[in-house]
């Protein structure tokens, strides 16, 4: 048996009802490893060009990696991918929790789901064996109730769950999957394609029995990550407040969205800041599978009519600003009743959150009535007009149905300039990283194969001079080594992002957490992720491999949206980050130069190696490993 | 001058959930702030890389002037662009 992976992937035909094993090689998995660059493959072999997204033609791909499941920080992910309902291209997002480690344990290394179940179902793996198993009872249910239905009916409390709740059943077009009931596949939509194939749950229970290559080096690193994880005071802070620790510095960069992205500055900060919850409704840190950061929240709030229960987990720090800054709302309170609504019915709480901002900018500017919303005053400030719209996107229920489409949708029916309203890129939201304070941003959530998405590069500041020592020595291992401001946009700034890029999609295709393993202020940097592959499989890998991994899985997610018709025409900012940023603070006034972004994109056009629609040359597939993509979708 | 400090991010169960107030003389930048509070914390002297400092909600370089009345808010490196001592 190989060191590191099963050598089994399950392909199951919902339609059929039946299911086969592949066994790729081992030159398979160095050259894909995992997550998203092994789905992207299937993705490009199974999905016929033009598919429905939300038909039975699209294909669901969940893949843990080579690492998934040995004792090590921040490798209990799994990534699922299929053609996006949201921007027609590639769909990509990654969940962390048990999950994972649990598949991974239960023998597959990825399931490829296909097809559409003529009832409901739901695919039930117990250490290689596979059953699908009438789901017509879950159906309707929302996440915690099915958790507690499956642990009952199988007689097993230690199962793990990848589920879709009644919001992925309707097909909210930004369903997510959900496993614990609180940890998800957020983004680009693909609780929708489960939903659309009428799979209600993936369950999963195992034996590990994978044998690292270097057990001995494993202890090493995991004895690193004990020893410095309190060392670091960035991977620290998310231990002590979570990811929305991180609200409060974006309020000084300026870069914290208010009132759908108009301004950078929330008056209001401190109510909904991440110090704040540790201090009032914070009952517990959580944690993945084998992860010593503990960085997931766990909340109780009942107070005032808002009510939040410690099994649906604690709002990120993306969930308070999109429900919180974005649509003026000051009650964290609220902001957690929010939070948990969108993980009892399996929601993206991004797109959730910018999808009720946006609507409250339409009817403070006249463009969506109060009969148009139900009834609801929804100002920016209004809390309880902020949860009543939450619900009705969970239930597709009024208004709600017109939400469940995602902004720029909704904007296409409403019309009235409400288009100019909207903040996204490829019909995916920007999340709350501002690019008017991070320049890179600008390009990244723009070129982003699966729109606007903040973890997918490194950020700015960690190349800016004031850098420390420590996330200057990891940029160096990935050759980064020329200081650049923050406002920086020159090539050398776009060679940043692109570079940075490059080794997040190395993160999303192993499969680890971008807040333990990265290139700059995470816990284990460049080296360490190289030591990691090759402690488990025995291989002789290096970075510049790794690398080339990470631009090969960039050039395949493109390649997929090339196919479908994407291209530079969708490569493009909205119209609010060319004008000038409202309100105070240092970003006040600033805006993304339209020729300087135009320069930007040029650039990183011809690093990547795509052509001047966005499409990956046929040169730099071959020079990728993956010449089969270029004459699948006829690279120029 | 009279400078209100503000805890931020892990520094404030580390060093004080209250916000502590601070004499310096005038013509003071916000780095100066750094020293009175190491003698007032310890444990903040002696952190292995340098905080980040805002005036009044904005990041602000060492060397910039402070006046009376300002708030000093002080961070940790919560998302990268920490300065080592």
């Amino acid at each position: 048996m190989p060191n590191g992976y099963n050598g089994k992937i399950l392909i199951v035909d919902l339609t059929k009802g039946k299911w086969e094993v592949e066994t790729p090689d081992e030159k398979f998995y160095r050259t894909y490893m995992g997550g998203s660059a092994l789905n992207m493959y299937y993705a490009l072999k199974l999905i016929p060009k033009g598919a429905d997204p939300l038909g039975p033609d699209n294909v669901l791909c969940l893949s843990t990696s080579i690492v998934t499941g040995v004792p090590v920080s921040g490798q209990s992910r799994m990534t699922a991918s299929a053609k996006s309902p949201m921007s027609g291209g590639a769909g990509d997002s990654q969940c962390g929790g048990f999950f994972p480690a649990e598949m991974k344990a239960a023998g597959y290394d990825a399931i490829i789901l296909k097809g559409k179940s003529p009832k409901p179902v739901y695919l039930w793996i117990k250490q290689g064996e596979v059953e699908l198993r009438d789901a017509s009872k879950l159906w309707g249910k929302v996440t915690g109730d099915v958790e507690q239905a499956l642990k009952e009916e199988l007689g097993d409390k230690k199962i793990e769950i990848a589920q879709i709740g009644p919001a992925g059943e309707k097909m909210v077009r930004y369903a997510a999957i959900m496993n614990m009931s609180n940890r998800a596949n957020g983004r680009t939509g693909m609780g929708a394609v489960m939903g659309s194939k009428n799979l209600k749950a993936v369950v999963v229970r195992g034996k590990p029995k994978l044998k690292p290559a270097h057990m001995d080096r494993i202890r090493e690193l995991a004895k690193f990550g004990a020893t410095n994880t309190k060392e670091n005071p960035a991977v620290w802070d998310l231990h002590i407040n979570g990811t929305c620790g991180v609200l409060s510095y974006q309020q000084q960069d300026g870069g914290l969205p208010t009132r759908n992205y108009n301004e950078g500055q929330y008056e209001d900060y401190e109510k909904i800041s991440g110090e704040t919850m540790t201090e009032t409704i914070l009952k517990d840190r959580d944690t993945c599978y084998a992860c010593g950061v503990r960085c997931k929240r766990v909340v109780e709030v009942d107070e005032r009519g808002y009510k939040a229960e410690a099994l649906y987990g604690g709002p990120e720090y993306e969930t308070i600003a999109t429900h919180g800054s974005y649509c003026g709302i000051k009650d964290l309170a609220a902001i957690a009743e929010a939070n948990q609504i969108c993980n009892m019915y399996g929601l993206d709480t991004i797109q959730t959150g910018t999808s009720v901002a946006w609507a409250m900018e339409c009817y403070e500017r006249g463009m969506l009535s109060k009969d148009d919303l139900d009834g609801i005053d929804a100002k920016f400030g209004n809390a309880k007009a902020m949860v009543a719209l939450v619900n009705k996107i969970a239930r597709r229920e009024g208004i709600g149905d017109l939400l469940a489409e995602g902004s720029k949708r909704a904007a296409a029916k409403v019309g009235k300039g409400s288009e100019d309203l909207c903040i996204g890129v490829k019909g995916q939201d920007m999340p709350a990283h501002m690019p008017q304070a991070k320049t890179s941003l600008a390009l990244i959530y723009a070129v982003n194969a699966f729109g606007a998405d903040h973890q997918s590069s490194e950020h700015d500041p960690s190349i800016d001079p004031a850098s420390s020592a420590s996330e200057k020595q990891k940029l160096s291992e990935i050759g980064l080594t020329k200081p650049l401001p923050v406002k920086d946009f020159s090539r050398d700034k776009v060679h940043y992002a692109y570079r940075t890029q490059s080794l997040y999609s190395v993160l999303d295709s192993v499969n680890l957490c971008q807040f333990v393993f990265g290139p700059a202020w995470q816990l284990y940097g460049p080296n360490q992720i190289v030591e990691l592959v090759n402690a488990v499989t025995g291989w002789d890998t290096t970075i510049d491999e790794l690398l080339k991994l990470g631009e090969r899985r960039i050039a395949m997610m493109q390649a997929f949206n090339s196919r479908e018709g994407l291209g530079h025409q969708d490569n493009v900012l909205p119209k609010k980050i060319h004008e000038p940023l409202k309100g105070k603070g240092p970003t006040a006034g600033s805006a993304i130069d339209r020729k300087v972004f135009d320069r930007a994109v040029q650039d990183y056009y011809e690093i990547a190696g795509w052509d001047k629609n966005a499409r990956p040359t046929h040169s730099k597939l071959h020079e990728l490993g993956v010449g089969w993509v270029a004459e699948a979708i006829g690279a120029s | 001058m009279k400078i209100k400090i503000k805890f931020f991010g892990s520094f404030r169960q580390r060093f004080s959930r209250e916000p502590v107030e601070i004499d310096l003389p005038e013509g003071s930048c916000v780095g100066d702030v750094v020293a009175p509070i190491g003698e007032r914390f310890p444990g903040f002297a002696q952190l292995g890389y340098q905080p980040l400092l805002a005036v009044n909600d904005c990041f602000e370089k060492p060397d910039k002037t402070l006046e009376d009345g300002d708030h000093v808010n002080l961070f940790p490196p919560v998302h990268g662009g920490a300065t080592d001592h």
